[in-house]
């Protein structure tokens, strides 16, 4: 009987807050699993790694030879860059230009992709609002624009990936020819589905994003990089969205639409940079 | 005098389940995520008494629709649904063996993505009908492993945790 009590004040207390708490809820949820989370992520790394290291040494001692020269290598491109962008921004307030925005950014390790029913397209990164990380902050890599962040809690964030079809960027297609800029359009993600393909080798695809509203008197050629255009103040201008595979005209024949692939491989994204739109102390800077 | 840990068991089984769900990612051979939130209700709704089965079914769920951005009480009426089903076939108080408990698993699976598919995106087929049974095949498989890996480990933490079976308890007369 007393147990009996105690079910029933624990099953009120939840159902209250599931109606009247529910943005409570995800942070709370969130928050209790970060720790087993961090630690999952560090077994995952640590001791993977060393298991890994022990039985290959050699080649891990090669690679780490050939990553300390690409970090020498880089520092010297670092330090020209510096160099042209104080030239930029010189000739820019010269010319009364806008001066360039410069993004600070941190770093942020994947703890999961697609939540507990992988029904949307999303990841969570470890770092959250204490980090400075807000609603709408852009993710990227190296390789290009990965997506923007659509729920924080103090030390994690929900990421909206490209290629969920709820997800929407503002393109331009780099023609090769000094024609960059005329063929904008919009990408929309396509999403993943299961497929059946009956050898069994492939049961989840990410498809293709697609690239809608291009001029249709302009045809693309196919591998030409796609870029955010800056449109809309979403995504920040220049970032690498990913690369045409083919474009035709839609069924109206109004516009041309185009398949593109994405530059970055969100499946298996294991660190990301948030561009901060409200950077915190620490946080370090970065030119886009 | 014994500690009730019955609640402390409850919580360790689904934030372990809520983690792992979370962590194990869909890959080009796991289409869908293992249920194990779902499986961890199944397991309680087959093991405990029903204000606890209901309990840890709204908890389930609620945390499950947080952690995945799914509207509210999608997951947790479907496995409101799964406790009433458990009652009404008479399994609530058949013995949670690891076989039941891989069976029911993958079944419930299905409806649970079934129910979830219906909240989301509404009658629309998700796919065509020629890929549909080997998409079906691989998600009730991945519900039985699901299934038999959370009766496994539960039983074993309700071993270690020294709790007393439904029969017992009928038995001591709690």
């Amino acid at each position: 009987m007393k147990n009996a009590k105690v079910y029933i004040a624990i099953l009120v207390a939840v159902i209250g807050m599931l109606f009247f708490w529910h943005a409570g809820v995800h942070v709370l949820a969130r928050e209790a699993i970060y720790p087993f989370q961090n630690a999952y992520r560090w077994v995952d790394r640590t001791v993977s790694a060393r298991v890994q290291g022990f039985f290959l040494r050699a080649r891990y001692a090669g690679r780490n030879a050939m990553l300390e020269r690409d970090v020498a290598r880089l520092r010297m491109a670092e330090q020209d860059a510096e160099q042209a962008r104080a030239e930029l921004e010189a000739l820019r307030r010269m010319m009364q230009y806008p001066l360039s925005t410069r993004h600070e950014w941190v770093a942020a390790p994947v703890l999961s992709h697609g939540g507990t029913h992988a029904v949307w397209q999303t990841m969570c990164i470890g770092q959250g609002s204490r980090a400075g990380v807000t609603v709408g902050d852009v993710v990227v890599t190296p390789e290009g624009l990965a997506g923007r962040v659509v729920r924080v809690t103090p030390h994690t964030a929900d990421v909206m990936l490209i290629t969920d079809p709820n997800c929407r960027v503002a393109c331009e297609i780099e023609m090769g020819d000094g024609q960059l800029g005329m063929v904008r359009g919009i990408s929309y993600g396509g999403g993943a589905r299961p497929t059946g393909d009956p050898l069994l080798t492939l049961l989840y695809v990410i498809e293709p994003l697609r690239l809608k509203y291009l001029d249709r008197a302009i045809e693309p050629p196919p591998r030409a990089r796609v870029m955010t255009s800056g449109l809309g103040s979403v995504f920040p201008k220049g970032l690498v969205v990913g690369y045409l595979l083919e474009s035709r005209l839609d069924e109206n024949n109004l516009t041309r639409e185009a398949t593109v692939m994405p530059a970055v491989d969100v499946a298996s994204l294991k660190d990301v940079f948030v561009l901060l739109a409200h950077p915190a102390k620490g946080a370090s800077t970065r030119a886009p | 005098m014994r500690l009730n840990l019955h609640i402390p068991v409850l919580i360790v089984l689904l934030l372990l389940a809520a983690t792992f769900q979370e962590n194990v990612g869909v890959s080009a051979w796991l289409p869908v995520k293992l249920p194990l939130l779902q499986v961890v209700s199944l397991y309680v709704t087959m093991t405990r008494p029903v204000q606890c089965a209901v309990v840890v079914a709204v908890l389930a769920g609620g945390v499950a629709d947080a952690l995945s951005g799914l509207p509210m009480l999608c997951t947790a009426s479907w496995l409101l649904t799964q406790v009433a089903f458990v009652y009404m076939l008479k399994i609530a108080r058949a013995c949670a063996t690891v076989w039941r408990g891989a069976l029911y698993g993958g079944l419930f699976f299905l409806g649970e993505l079934f129910w979830t598919m219906l909240c989301v995106q509404g009658f629309q087929q998700p796919m065509s009908w020629g890929e549909m049974p080997m998409y079906l095949l691989a998600v009730w498989v991945t519900g039985c492993v699901s299934g038999a890996m959370v009766f496994v480990i539960g039983g074993k933490i309700d071993a270690w945790a020294w709790l007393p079976s439904m029969e017992e308890e009928d038995v001591l007369g709690r």
